[in-house]
């Protein structure tokens, strides 16, 4: 028992439900029994992890699945001590190097010398390589990235590495260039109901389509965000109805909140109020890409059409400074503030031109 | 009254003189055993100084020629006795006192006889044996050129004296004294009193003793007796005053011509000169104060702290037995008890005779002259300085053997031996833990070890004064010393003291200035007596006069460091009132904030936004601290009147910070600190921007720090929640999935529609509900707990609290259990738990057959969960599995050499011991173990369960 998001998780590639080609690759890939290093990409509750979970499975077994927690103490170049979880079984070893900050190059590099230097001994072992896995590949500094490739090439024989990330666009195309590309799409929208509908149909309930086409909508075809969502709406009432809502992350609501407050005032006061809000929501650990998203979503979705492109440059403009800078607020500040005199001036405008 | 605090005139006099007197003492001595050998010598010559020398040089030069070169011999003699340099007339005077009084009675009769007479008679002698006298008396260390030519002036001066003052007073004069001559000295026995005199030689004279009466009257002759008597040209007041205003007036003349020279030089700036001038010395220690009247500091600062050092008398001079110390002492005690001394000084002496307080702290920013002070007093008060400061080592056991010496041992080599006082300067600097050691030294915590030593009654007792020293008194590290230490805080010297006592020494060192430039000065350095003179002392070396504007204008002396944080902001968000641009700047700020464009290109107003531009530069680049200045603005900005409507200047503004944090994330990651100069210049286009006239309202920027270590909570909190979460569930979520995902939803799946009811009435969908719910909460490590709240009601909040997570600001989750709900769900988490860990336990031992009491035992709810837990039990994890002691199967067959099996007879031992073993393959709780012949009885967890 636990929740619907993990219990319908398929556990091999014969089970999955979409993208089945893909999957059928894949398991050729294994039988052919020459394994390369892998690139998993798309976007969030597409599936990577799951198939990634699935391809582990076809490739050792049931051995896989016995996971255990632990925690690797990892000593960077300036003696600082670090320890870092990792999820393992006797076969891989799976690691968030992000979770280091800037000393994930030394936790790639000790990673994946231990786990490469070690051979496997366990005669049922099918493969006599193991597979680290990398998550969150996008965040992966640079530097990191650039130990990783030599690292790729010389421990091949002993080691394949599995990367995963939301997009191929912060992985430095040598990497690229190493890697097998797998991309997983977001499943459709009738993929995710009539997987959601098998789900209920399993637990006793009828999933009316007005209710499972809402929250594909506001999932924005996360699966794992609908099944959140479908189960959290089971709960806040038995027999599904199709007029129910779907219940939104608090962040969301938060953000659409700020944006709106952006939108019916703009004044320094105003700047003062969003920027606590921003602070409220940085602090809450939201990304900062995630609220640059969030919020110009919100704010283009509401303004005229003359402004959205330039809005848009704006937001990208200090998005990225936010990935050059250190220190997210300013950036975020500076685009509130930017959109507030864009905004502020058409409307001053489109009133000047009315008489 | 009061007075009584300072040593009184004589002492004091005592104390400045004391080694002149000394001097003076063995010179009397000297003399007084030289008189006796030397015979041609009387001794009343020397003292008779002016008289007779002069007397003698009349004769010399009337009466024979080789006499000015006798004369001349004699005048040797004067600077001997008078020890005394020259022109302290006062000084000289005393010596003369000193010596008259020393006399006896007797010689002094005799030198009145022979003030009018000697010198023909020992003129005689000296021109029988002139050489004797070169040789013998001074001829060694005499004959110093120095001497000779004062000699030389002196002569020429009598000689002149003698020519203008007419011949019939000079003749009569010498008549008078040849009357008496041979009543004074004779070869013969005389028939008066005498005294017998030998010469080296064997020449016996007879000296005539004269009471002392006689002598007066013969000095009343001799000088006062009118005009015509007197070798001097008139009275000696008047003569005196004559003198002075000599003085006076070259002195005058002096100071002109070096006034002028002064002013010849100030055009053409003259390096060398003020090199030979005075590179001795600092003009810090040159002036530094040389007696307590010339203390600048507050004079009840001073009062106190010498009050309070007098207090120590009574233990310190006590056992010195100074012969006055004591009856003072207690003087002084009596009078205490009477006028209480503040709230501090009440309580005076304690056991041991010292004062309350052992300490002084004496606190005050740098440069008012604590240090001077505190040396001052402990000079005055008649102590030795033992001064520790931050140039020594003062780690806490070096520290402790300093205030052992200084305390304990006294300088037994010196001239004067005196107690010593420990001054403890820069203390707020020590570590903490050499400050914990003076404290307990000085109150005396570790007495034990020193009592037991037979060397005075209480050798571990502090028996001198300590007096620290430190700028701030708030510093941690002295807080427990602010407690036994009595806190003097030392008020800023007052401007016009300070800036009077710097025209003195402007005086001093002939510089050219006002006061008002001395004000100025003091202003400058808010009060700090040391950086003035620092600063007066550059000033004199560019050898200009100092005027107001230079004062202002050097960028000496600035101390920019001190500018707090507050202080740079509020001169970014302030236009600074500028004395002669005010009005320019002002126009100009009107301009800048009225107008739609507020850029900084105002026509008009252009120099003085430079002047306002350079000047926040300079506050800032002095600062240095960018990224902490950067955040003080952020914060603060938005609070500023921003007249701005079209937001232009927000945008521009905040590009600006965006551009910093570039160049600072640049610097930060590069180390590359070459760009660093650059980020001074986002300043002065905040300033432009957002500056107002109006005294800004600045508050300490701490949203960002607030926001960060929010951020740290929330990421303890989910570091929390990770580590304990089963590893299946671990796999498909990261923690940033979780943040944005899962937690917000989760938290809306776990209130699942329950009856308040109690576990047995629920249905058995109910009972499903909250097995699911109860694995779930398994799962991702969440659980309730019980919390007290400050209203003291109880709570029941999830831990970790992933709420906190999930809300914003006042948002609080709809829907939520019930507390009866919540301890419920929490009971079952932990029944769960433990099963699952039993099932473990039990799954490891498979040879074990299952207990068949378990099923019956246990309710639905706990069933089904039961079932649950089966299903997880496969996939469990490694780190909850235990590890087992493999059961023993068979039993060891015991084999020969050959390998032939041993039969052993079955003893009933042996199979006792077997069935031992099987019995053992469970986990067995031995109840209170011991002598009891209760009932034993195992028990298994789950017939607690």
């Amino acid at each position: 028992m636990s929740l619907w998001v993990d219990k319908y998780r398929p556990k091999s590639l014969s089970l999955l439900d979409y993208h089945k080609d893909q999957a059928n690759q894949l398991k050729n890939l294994v039988k052919q029994g020459d394994f390369p290093h892998l690139l998993v990409y798309g976007p969030s509750g597409a599936g990577k992890k799951t198939r990634v979970t699935c391809l582990l499975k076809e490739l050792y077994g049931s051995g896989v699945e016995k996971l255990r927690m632990e925690s690797v103490p990892i000593t960077t170049p300036s003696g600082k001590k670090l320890d870092i979880k990792t999820i393992s079984s006797n076969y891989h070893i799976e690691v968030n190097p992000s979770d280091a900050g800037i000393y994930d190059r030394c936790v790639v590099m000790e990673l994946v010398k231990n786990a490469a230097q070690t051979h496997q001994l366990d005669p049922t072992g099918q493969r006599d390589f193991k597979v680290v896995v990398l998550t969150e590949v996008d965040s992966l500094s640079v530097d990191a990235q650039h130990a990783l490739r030599r690292t790729m090439e010389k421990y091949v024989s002993t080691c394949r590495l599995i990367l995963i990330s939301n997009s191929t666009s912060r992985v430095i195309p040598a990497i690229r260039s190493r890697c097998l590309g797998v991309r997983v799409a977001a499943p459709n929208q009738d993929q995710i109901i009539s997987i959601l509908q098998m789900a209920c149909k399993k637990e006793g309930l009828t999933l009316p389509v007005e209710l499972a086409k809402k929250i594909v909508e506001k999932s924005e075809r996360n699966l794992r965000l609908a099944f959140l969502m479908c189960e959290s709406c089971k709960v806040q009432e038995t027999p599904l109805k199709e007029k129910q809502e779907p219940i939104l992350p608090q962040w969301q609501v938060f953000l659409k909140d700020t944006a709106r407050s952006i939108m019916h005032e703009q004044s320094p006061k105003q700047l003062m109020e969003v920027r606590g809000r921003l602070y409220e929501l940085l602090s809450h650990n939201i990304p900062i890409q995630i609220i640059f998203k969030g919020l110009l979503k919100e704010l283009v979705s509401n303004c005229d059409i003359k402004l959205k492109a330039a809005v848009v440059e704006e937001a990208a403009f200090f998005e990225h400074r936010v990935h050059q800078g250190s220190k997210g607020i300013f950036h975020l500040e500076a685009f509130v503030a930017k959109f507030m005199c864009i905004y502020k001036k058409f409307m001053e405008d489109s009133v000047i031109d009315m008489f | 009254m009061e007075d009584d605090y300072y040593p009184d005139p004589d002492e004091e006099f005592e104390m400045m003189y004391a080694d002149e007197l000394e001097m003076m003492n063995e010179l009397d001595n000297e003399f007084a055993s030289s008189a006796v050998v030397k015979k041609p010598v009387p001794p009343t010559v020397r003292r008779s100084l002016n008289f007779c020398s002069s007397s003698t040089s009349e004769q010399g030069s009337k009466e024979n020629e080789a006499g000015s070169k006798l004369t001349q011999d004699y005048f040797t003699d004067i600077p001997i006795t008078s020890t005394a340099p020259d022109n302290s007339t006062s000084a000289r005077k005393r010596t003369i006192d000193d010596i008259f009084g020393d006399i006896d009675d007797i010689e002094l009769e005799e030198a009145g006889e022979v003030n009018g007479k000697p010198s023909k008679r020992s003129c005689k002698q000296l021109s029988i044996d002139p050489s004797y006298f070169l040789d013998e008396d001074f001829g060694s260390e005499l004959v110093q050129d120095k001497e000779l030519e004062l000699i030389d002036r002196i002569n020429a001066l009598r000689k002149k004296a003698f020519l203008e003052y007419g011949q019939g007073r000079s003749a009569a004069s010498p008549a008078n004294l040849k009357l008496k001559e041979s009543n004074t000295l004779t070869r013969g026995v005389p028939k008066w009193p005498f005294v017998s005199v030998t010469s080296q030689l064997g020449d016996r004279m007879y000296v005539r003793v004269r009471s002392e009466e006689y002598m007066e009257e013969e000095v009343e002759k001799v000088s006062h007796k009118g005009d015509s008597c007197g070798l001097l040209r008139g009275r000696f007041p008047s003569l005196k005053h004559e003198a002075l205003s000599i003085l006076e007036k070259k002195q005058q003349l002096e100071i002109e011509a070096n006034q002028a020279d002064i002013e010849s030089l100030i055009p053409n700036e003259d390096g060398a000169r003020n090199t030979q001038v005075d590179t001795d010395n600092l003009w810090v220690v040159k002036f530094k104060p040389s007696g307590y009247a010339e203390l600048l500091s507050e004079e009840s600062v001073n009062r106190t702290l010498l009050h309070w050092l007098k207090l120590w008398d009574k233990v310190v001079f006590n056992r010195d037995r100074k012969p006055h110390s004591k009856p003072k002492e207690e003087k002084k005690e009596n009078r205490f008890q009477k006028k209480p001394f503040g709230q501090v000084m009440t309580d005076e002496l304690d056991e041991h005779g010292r004062p309350q307080y052992k300490m002084v702290l004496l606190c005050g920013p740098p440069g008012l002259g604590k240090t001077t002070l505190a040396h001052m007093v402990a000079k005055l008060a008649g102590y030795n300085v033992v001064e520790v400061n931050a140039s020594d080592d003062r780690s806490p056991e070096a520290f402790y053997t300093q205030l052992l010496a200084a305390t304990q041992m006294k300088a037994v080599m010196g001239k004067d031996p005196r107690p010593n006082c420990l001054v403890m300067d820069e203390i707020d600097g020590a570590p903490a833990a050499s400050i914990e050691t003076l404290i307990k030294f000085v109150l005396g915590k570790d007495v034990g070890k020193g009592r037991g030593k037979k060397k005075g009654s209480a050798a571990g007792i502090l028996k001198r004064p300590v007096i620290c020293i430190c700028n701030d008194a708030y510093v941690p590290a002295l807080r427990s010393l602010r407690q036994h230490a009595f806190v003097l805080h030392f008020p800023p010297t007052g401007s016009e003291r300070l800036a009077s006592r710097l025209m003195t020494i402007a005086k001093k060192q002939h510089i050219k200035t006002d006061m008002g430039a001395m004000l100025a000065l003091c202003e400058k350095t808010q009060n700090d007596i040391r950086s003035c003179l620092s600063l007066l002392h550059y000033f004199k070396s560019q050898s200009r006069p100092v005027r107001l504007s230079d004062v202002h204008q050097s960028n000496v002396g600035l101390k920019d460091v001190q500018k707090g944080l507050f202080s740079v902001w509020q001169e970014i968000f302030q236009i600074q009132r500028s004395k002669g641009g005010f009005t320019q700047a002002a126009n100009d700020a009107a301009k800048t904030s009225n107008g739609e464009n507020r850029t900084p290109d105002v026509k008009g107003g252009d120099s003085a936004i430079a002047t306002r531009i350079q000047r926040v530069l300079r506050t800032v680049q002095s600062h240095g601290d960018y990224n902490r200045l950067v955040q003080g603005v952020f914060e603060n900005y938005l609070n500023m009147k921003l007249r701005d409507s079209s937001l232009n200047g927000l945008v521009k503004g905040l590009d600006w910070f965006s551009t910093t944090d570039l160049l600072n994330t640049q610097i930060m990651s590069t180390q590359n600190y070459i760009l660093m100069p650059y980020m001074a210049y986002a300043f002065p286009v905040w300033h432009i921007l957002f500056a107002g006239l109006a005294w800004p309202k600045i508050n300490y920027p701490n949203a960002s720090y607030e926001a960060s270590v929010k951020e740290g909570h929330t990421k303890q909190i989910l570091g929390e929640m990770v580590k304990g979460m089963s590893p299946s569930v671990r796999v498909n979520c990261n923690e940033s999935q979780l943040v944005i995902e899962i937690l917000p939803l989760l938290l809306e799946i776990l209130v699942p529609n329950f009856r308040p009811v109690s576990l047995q009435l629920y249905s058995s969908h109910e009972k499903r509900e909250l097995c699911n719910l109860v694995s779930v909460m398994i799962d991702y490590n969440l659980t309730y707990v019980q919390e007290r709240t400050p209203e003291g009601t109880y709570v029941c909040n999830l831990d970790p609290n992933i709420e906190n997570i999930v809300y914003f600001g006042e948002n609080k989750p709809s829907r939520q259990l019930t507390y009866g709900t919540k301890q419920l769900v929490a009971r079952e988490i932990d029944l769960e738990k433990m099963r699952r860990f039993e099932s473990l336990c039990i799954s490891g031992q498979k040879n074990q057959n299952s207990d068949p009491e378990k099923d019956k035992k246990e309710t639905g709810a706990s069933s089904e969960s039961e079932k649950a837990s089966e299903k997880v039990s496969p996939t469990i994890a490694n780190h909850l599995r235990k590890l087992k002691a493999k059961p023993v199967i068979k039993e060891m067959q015991t084999k020969d050499f050959f390998g032939r099996i041993v039969e052993i007879p079955l003893t009933p031992s042996t199979v006792k011991a077997r069935s031992d073993a099987e019995l053992k393959g469970d986990i067995w709780f031995h109840f209170k173990e011991g002598f009891n012949n209760a009932v034993r009885k195992t028990i298994r967890m789950s017939e607690l369960l």
